[in-house]
């Protein structure tokens, strides 16, 4: 099989926390995207026997044409990967993972005379057990025998896949996401004995969102988790000094008062004196220890805790700085000087607004972290966030596919190369 | 191979000539049977569709094909051929893509090396003089032109022969896929990408 052939048809895919990206590399810069989800619709229902055929499960862009009962969404509408971890007897999951594989394999079918089924590169978060890399491998051969739609597949984990598609060989990778929050130094290779993984991720600043909602008088509709995660882009913080932020926002309150309209509705919402909140939902994710969030906790607010997944311990209160520290210093000694050279944030949670009328008190991303490890004593650092995130990881898929060599075969102690399905 | 049966036929004759159509003939790709509709109703289509035989059946207006035949060995052959034949062709316009890309690469060496405008040489010395460089460069050029003209060639019988293969089995809601990436057409986060060189030394046993 020749490298030609392979860079042609190769196909990446990456399972992130709330999307899944695919496509192959004639898609260019930009891959498809869909929610990473799949939908259970109840099979005895008289909309579903109209419709006529009743599938078991429905993924990608189909989705809202079978959703029923909002009380059932909860029940039947699946996040796979939510965690960026499918329990291993997760059937549901495991089903949805499939589904959504097939979906996009298939819309990419090539009817060219010389194609035998793609190169496909598919991206998990770096904590994911061994048993992840197998059924996927696995669900790629049952598709292959349905389809002959892949050749070959491999596994690549997404800090590696952001490192690659920022033409970045060593440096430490930050990806927070959804659920949790991997620290990844790379060198070449990704530094899997140095990974620590943080169990906080925007979840957990919804959380707070919610409570401060509440406390703001909003209760009812603290209760919209969605509605929640866009108060939460909309209004949310990166606080400088948190203490400081505080005692300007509480002496200026006009000028950080935090009001939100609902798009297409009559809603809004006006943090109005509580508006000095909005800093603590920042400072939360890059650290969570400060005095003023135990009065949360106090009132029954769960606390991020340390929790063993597979055999990943996952931090819950580790702050940022400290997590990259830990990190970098299971590195050999001459390598840490190098990685803190380029550290890389990747991730939506890392998203947060600045504005320029506020930037006396509040940062970015990267100037949060580059504080953070001043604190730890770590000068002289380069932080940088990873351009359009989104797509990064899909982008890795494809630069590995395009130039991992077609006979370079998979090595479970490596955790790298290629498992072919067939030769011909 | 035509033969015309009347209407009022015996049926037992239609049956006999339909079940034997192209009977001792090797050289055809598909047999088909063309007969009215009242007339169907005596066939059996089992007995054609084992013996590959195709079944066209027509009424007033409407001419309907109601079992596909099967293409002989000797078609499914020749398509096989055909292939292999495209194979080939790629392979050999392959190489001379590389030769052309070498003698490209040799002539901007050549032009480098000739001086832009050489001084006459002196009148005395006439005889016997060296092929300048500057001819060398021409006869190059011919060369190259003939190069290109049998590339040009190549390309559009490979391209005929494409046309000609039969059409791949329907793919649920193919998108088009484009020519290969070549380099320039590579997207923005390939190119210059120091990893494409890290992740090409993998299994060669000589990093890590």
């Amino acid at each position: 099989m020749s490298e030609e052939y392979k860079r042609k048809y190769t196909f990446g895919e990456d399972y992130g926390t709330s999307d899944y990206k695919y496509g192959p590399i004639t898609k260019g810069e930009v891959p498809k995207v869909v929610e990473n989800r799949g939908y259970f619709p109840d099979k005895s229902a008289l909309m579903q026997r109209v419709m006529g055929e009743a599938k078991d499960v429905v993924v990608g862009r189909d989705i809202p044409l079978y959703l029923e009962a909002r009380e059932d969404l909860s029940t039947r509408l699946v996040y796979p990967m939510r965690n960026g971890i499918v329990e291993k007897d997760d059937e549901r999951s495991w089903r949805v993972v499939k589904e959504l594989t097939l979906y996009g394999l298939r819309e990419f079918a090539v009817s060219a005379y010389d194609f035998n089924g793609f190169f496909v590169v598919a991206s998990l978060s770096a904590i994911a057990p061994r048993y992840m890399y197998e059924k996927i491998f696995d669900i790629h051969r049952e598709i292959d025998e349905e389809t002959r739609l892949v050749r070959a597949v491999t596994i690549i984990p997404q800090p590696l896949a952001v490192a690659i598609a920022h033409k970045i060989p060593t440096c430490v990778v930050l990806e927070s996401g959804h659920g949790n929050t991997q620290v990844c130094p790379i060198s070449r290779y990704p530094i899997r004995n140095a990974i620590v993984a943080l169990n906080r991720g925007g979840s957990d600043a919804n959380t707070l969102m919610a409570e401060i909602l509440k406390d703001a008088g909003y209760g009812d509709l603290a209760q919209e988790e969605a509605l929640v995660r866009r108060v939460k882009e909309a209004v949310g913080l990166v606080p400088r000094d948190l203490d400081r932020a505080i005692e300007v926002a509480k002496s200026e309150p006009h000028r950080f008062r935090a009001k939100y309209r609902v798009p297409g509705t009559r809603i809004e919402i006006d943090l109005a004196e509580y508006s000095w909140a909005r800093f603590l939902v920042g400072e939360y994710v890059f650290n969570p220890n400060h005095e003023i969030f135990q009065s949360f906790f106090v009132r029954g607010m769960p606390r991020p805790r340390d929790v063993k997944i597979g055999d990943v311990y996952f931090h819950g209160m580790l702050d940022f700085g400290e997590a990259i520290v830990s990190s970098v210093e299971r590195c050999p000694i001459e390598l840490q000087p190098h990685l803190y050279q380029h550290v890389l944030l990747s991730g939506g949670n890392f998203q947060w607004s600045l504005p320029p009328q506020l930037s006396d008190v509040a940062v970015d991303s990267a100037t949060k972290i580059k504080m953070l490890l001043r604190e730890k004593g770590i000068e002289n650092v380069k932080v940088e966030m990873a351009k359009e995130p989104r797509y990064s990881v899909w982008r890795g898929c494809i630069v590995y596919g395009y130039a991992a060599p077609a006979n370079y075969e998979w090595n479970w102690e490596r955790m790298e190369g290629w498992v072919h399905f067939r030769k011909k | 191979m035509v033969e015309v049966l009347g209407f009022d036929d015996d049926p037992r004759r239609i049956i006999g000539v339909s079940l034997s159509v192209g009977e001792g003939c090797t050289d055809f790709v598909y047999r088909y049977v063309a007969i009215p509709r009242v007339t169907a109703t005596w066939i059996d289509s089992s007995d054609l569709e084992r013996r590959g035989i195709g079944l066209v059946v027509y009424a007033e207006n409407r001419v309907e094909e109601v079992l596909p035949a099967t293409p002989s060995r000797r078609a499914i052959r020749v398509e096989s051929d055909l292939a292999d034949r495209v194979e080939q062709l790629e392979e050999r316009l392959n190489r001379v893509e590389e030769a052309l890309q070498g003698a490209l690469a040799k002539m901007e060496e050549l032009a480098k090396e000739v001086p832009r405008e050489a001084p006459p040489p002196p009148p005395q010395q006439a005889p016997p003089q060296p092929t300048p460089p500057m001819d060398w460069a021409i006869r190059m050029e011919r060369a190259l032109g003939e190069v290109l003209e049998s590339l040009r060639k190549l390309s559009s019988r490979v391209d005929a022969l494409a046309s000609a293969q039969p059409p791949p089995p329907p793919t649920q809601r193919a998108e088009e896929v484009k020519a290969p990436p070549s380099t320039s057409d590579l997207p923005s986060f390939l190119r210059d990408n120091p990893w494409v060189e890290i992740l090409s030394k993998r299994g060669r046993g000589d990093e890590r």
